[in-house]
């Protein structure tokens, strides 16, 4: 449908901290949330008012923003269709506690439990109740991996051992990570386990090879596949869910997105390592014109080429803080938010036959 | 006298403290320092001891200022810094102090040439600096001047990593492409075929390669590759524009008008080549002009010269393939074989001989079939829809070859009927499941259709409805049918453009068309009705 192939956009603000909002002098807070989707930040010298798809608020609970948000992202994945969640905001705007849960406690028995365990349980219910009404004429298989990225490269979580490893695509399965370990579940605890183990994997891992959690994107990855017997007749479906903790949006000043800042040159490199940046911005304008740009996507767009548009459901969970110390960080993730709602894999379709009529 | 070395010392130290300043985020600190350090040497700053060390200065605050997201201010610090160097170069020229030299022992001082690479690299900077302001100001042609210049200083200076220039190079050539400058764009991918060459001779750091460089190495070749094939691509396509009349056929009148044209520029074709900025000095400028020789930068005006440019063009894809590979590289791959099947759709447009152009389509529809078959549509959506449609379009094509090759017949021979209607079902079938594809889970057709799919599904849907009315039979009720069908596809254009007018800009000409069908249609199909039951 029309407006069902666009990116649906959820923010969710976090409680102020304790004591900050005492102590923070005026209020202590740079936004207000006006409705169920929409949100106002206290800019000066005027306020400014965002729209979303969803705006939860600092008394929404964990279970109302996985129906609002998650559910119907399963239920197409029930459908043959990939779906994807992202987490964004900066440290500390509470991605975490939305996706996964209350730091340091069990959270897949948790009442405080995030969105990732709430998709599983909600999967494997459907998986069950799909079984049932089928009989025995259905069949189900669930993998998943876990993958990091960081610094361009990707490691595998549920592989401590493993090096960087390789994007590839396949002309049936499409975007796939080359030697990724793949780990059959059979139940939603079976999942969580999985997860958490990689989790714990990516911790030690940034202690160990000084790599930030901050500055990585995690991907943890579920396919569902779904055998149906029909007398002679084989249909097998498969779909993704993608369920990915973006790096903090602070990082993103190391990248373009930033805004009008000029590259520098690096003092001692004797390489303008961004020239190419700059050319192919150039090409970007280009008028339509057949031409090629050397540069590729980052691995994290690659990977997800899928999900930004196109034939996958996908939202965005926009995490923020209110405190006014985070106001910058905070508009820039409103605005980030705002953005993703008009990307669209578009469909360019080569048509040039108008001279073709008569 | 002492008074200016100490006032010059000072400045360094001001410029050093500023530039700490700046790199811990501290901006207005480090203006304060900078401007105090371009303040002291003001008056100086065209003497060989500061004129580095104030371009830097100035360099800085540009970055400084950037920063605040200011870029007018930024550009006039860098643009003044641009000017101080042309000035200094036209009324001194001698490789002037480097700034880290003021607190140097004598016999610590640097060479001659290691001060002018220094003041050299400065300056380049300041290009480059540039060339970001102007793009981000939207100046982009001169922000494209900017970055050539920046090329071309790196290579006068040797400051480059082959790689990464000749990629950068390359991406150029895409920028000159898209502004229909042949010869710069040609220039650019020779200058990057050259330099590229020189990163395999050159031993790396560590002389033992992994096989991960090896095959990035291979892999920025098919890259540049790629954008030799785009380069030919544009050049036929834009030869195309120029040569056909208005129902896309070549216009042989304009053809030889060109050519006449042609010759008269002939002469005139050296001044040009001064006026492009060239790359490389003699040694690597004789190896670019030599990979240039190897194809033109002048539209093809007829079959033979199109054909040359193909040719290169086709060499290209191989390159390209052997690295981008479907197994592992779908994406790429498929594009790849989309431009090749775009070089003989414009190649195609030449060749006068309508059987070898059909099989010029042919061709096309062999490439493109099989991937379309393999490729799931569930991960490639995209591109399975524009592989669709490119099929659906070649049948169309072909079809018309063969109406117009059969039309020169005394009488349509049943071998040419055949081809004709199984072509027209194919082109049918491959524009019918470009339109199924925009369907919903539920498989519903959208009731209205997204912008950037409507001018296609209106076309296929145009398309359709043109072709059952091409169908040949001699069933009449088959006909009747047909004609049914017909109808019905150039109804829903005219009942879509009257619920949303907007899409009325979109398919003029189609619209058009298909009310005129609409209102000859039923009266046609009365007159067959009749025919066929005359006693009703």
């Amino acid at each position: 449908s029309v407006e069902g192939d666009a990116i649906k956009v959820y923010v969710r603000v976090r409680p102020p901290s304790e004591g900050t909002a005492l102590s923070d002098g005026d209020q202590g807070l740079c936004l207000s949330v006006l409705s169920s989707n929409t949100i106002r930040l206290h800019s000066k010298p005027e306020p400014k008012i965002f729209t979303f798809d969803y705006v939860a608020n600092m008394e929404t609970t964990q279970e109302s923003v996985f129906s609002s948000v998650a559910k119907n992202i399963v239920e197409s994945c029930m459908n043959g269709y990939n779906g994807t969640i992202f987490a964004y905001g900066q440290t500390g705007s509470g991605k975490t506690f939305t996706m996964m849960g209350p730091s340091d406690s069990d959270n897949f028995t948790h009442s405080l439990r995030g969105v990732i365990p709430r998709s599983f349980e909600y999967l494997f219910f459907l998986i069950e109740r799909e079984k049932e009404k089928a009989g025995s004429g259905k069949s189900f298989l669930c993998k998943c991996s876990f993958i990091e990225i960081y610094n361009e490269q990707i490691f595998d979580l549920l592989d401590s051992a493993s090096a960087g490893l390789f994007l590839r695509e396949h002309i049936k399965k499409g975007v796939f990570v080359d030697g990724a370990v793949e780990q059959v579940l059979s139940s939603a605890a079976e999942a969580y386990q999985v997860l958490t183990t990689g989790w714990r994997n990516r911790r030690v891992a940034s202690t160990s090879m000084n790599r930030e959690s901050s500055r990585s994107h995690a991907v943890f990855t579920i396919t569902v596949e779904s055998m149906e017997k029909n007398n002679e007749i084989v249909n097998i479906r498969s779909s993704l869910l993608n369920l990915v903790d973006l790096a903090g949006s602070e990082r993103q000043k190391d990248t373009h997105t930033e805004g009008l800042r000029l590259k520098e040159a690096g003092n001692i490199n004797r390489s303008l390592s961004c020239l190419g940046q700059v050319i192919t911005a150039l090409v970007d304008v280009g008028n339509g014109k057949q031409r090629h740009i050397c540069y590729r996507d980052s691995k994290l767009t690659f990977l997800l080429r899928d999900s930004l548009g196109g034939n996958a459901k996908t939202c965005i969970i926009a995490n923020v803080h209110p405190g006014s110390r985070c106001f910058g960080e905070t508009l820039s993730t409103l605005n980030f938010a705002q953005r993703a709602k008009l990307i669209k894999n578009k469909a360019v379709v080569n048509e040039d036959t108008q001279g073709n009529v008569s | 006298g002492e008074a200016r070395l100490a006032a010059v010392r000072r400045a360094v130290l001001e410029y050093e403290l500023g530039v700490n300043h700046t790199d811990t985020e501290e901006l207005s600190a480090g203006e304060e320092h900078l401007q105090r350090c371009t303040q002291l040497l003001e008056p100086h700053r065209l003497s060989p001891d500061c004129v580095s060390l104030y371009i830097q200065a100035q360099n800085n605050l540009g970055i400084l200022w950037s920063e605040r997201d200011e870029i007018k201010t930024a550009q006039t610090y860098l643009e003044s810094a641009e000017a101080l160097y042309n000035q200094y170069m036209k009324e001194d020229g001698n490789p002037p102090l480097d700034p880290s030299e003021h607190f140097m022992a004598e016999e610590e001082k640097l060479t001659d040439q290691e001060r002018s690479k220094r003041f050299e690299k400065a300056y380049t900077h300041t290009l480059y600096y540039l060339a970001q302001v102007y793009q981000h100001l939207e100046m982009i042609e001169k922000a494209a001047q900017y970055c050539h210049t920046t090329l071309k200083r790196q290579l006068e200076y040797c400051g480059y990593y082959p790689v990464e220039w000749a990629l950068n190079a390359a991406t150029l050539s895409q920028y000159y492409l898209s502004k229909q400058c042949f010869m710069e764009s040609r220039h650019c991918l020779a200058a990057a075929s050259v330099i590229f060459s020189q990163a395999g001779q050159v031993p790396s750091a560590e002389d033992n390669e992994t096989e991960q460089d090896q095959q990035d190495l291979r892999q920025r070749k098919a890259e540049i590759a790629r954008c030799w094939i785009k380069y030919c691509l544009n050049l036929l396509q834009s030869a195309r524009k120029l040569l056909e009349d208005n129902i896309g056929e070549l216009d042989p009148d304009r053809q030889s008008e060109l050519k006449a044209q042609r010759r008269k520029e002939e002469d005139e074709k050296e001044k040009g080549r001064k006026k492009a900025v060239l790359f490389g000095t003699s040694d690597i400028c004789d190896s670019v002009l030599a990979m240039e020789e190897k194809v033109s930068s002048v539209y093809p005006l007829d079959f033979q010269e199109a054909r040359e440019i193909f040719l290169v063009g086709q060499n290209y894809v191989q390159e390209a393939k052997e690295f981008f590979q479907v197994d592992g590289y779908v994406t790429d791959h498929i594009e790849i074989v989309q431009d090749h099947s775009a070089l003989f759709k414009v190649l195609a447009f030449f060749e006068e001989d309508y059987e070898r152009r059909c099989k010029m389509h042919k061709r096309r529809i062999d490439m493109l079939e099989p991937i379309y078959a393999d490729l799931n549509p569930q991960y490639y959506l995209l591109i399975s829809r524009q592989l669709q449609f490119e099929l659906a379009d070649t049948y169309y094509e072909m079809m018309d070859l063969k109406v117009a090759i059969g039309n020169r017949l005394e009488e349509l021979d049943s071998h040419t009927i055949k081809k004709i209607n199984s072509l027209a079902q194919l082109a049918i079938k491959y524009y019918e499941l470009f339109l199924d594809s925009l369907r919903n889970p539920d498989k519903v057709f959208p009731e209205q259709l997204e912008e950037d799919v409507l001018r296609p599904a209106m076309v296929a849907k145009f398309h359709i409805a043109r072709l059952y009315g091409k169908l040949i039979t001699s069933d009449s009720k088959k006909q009747l049918e047909n004609m049914q069908t017909s109808l019905e596809y150039y109804t829903f254009l005219v009942d879509y453009c009257e619920k949303y007018p907007d899409a009325v800009r979109a398919v003029e000409t189609e619209l058009e068309l298909s009310k005129e069908m609409v209102g000859l249609l039923p009266t046609r199909m009365e007159r067959l009705r009749a025919k066929l039951c005359p006693f009703i």
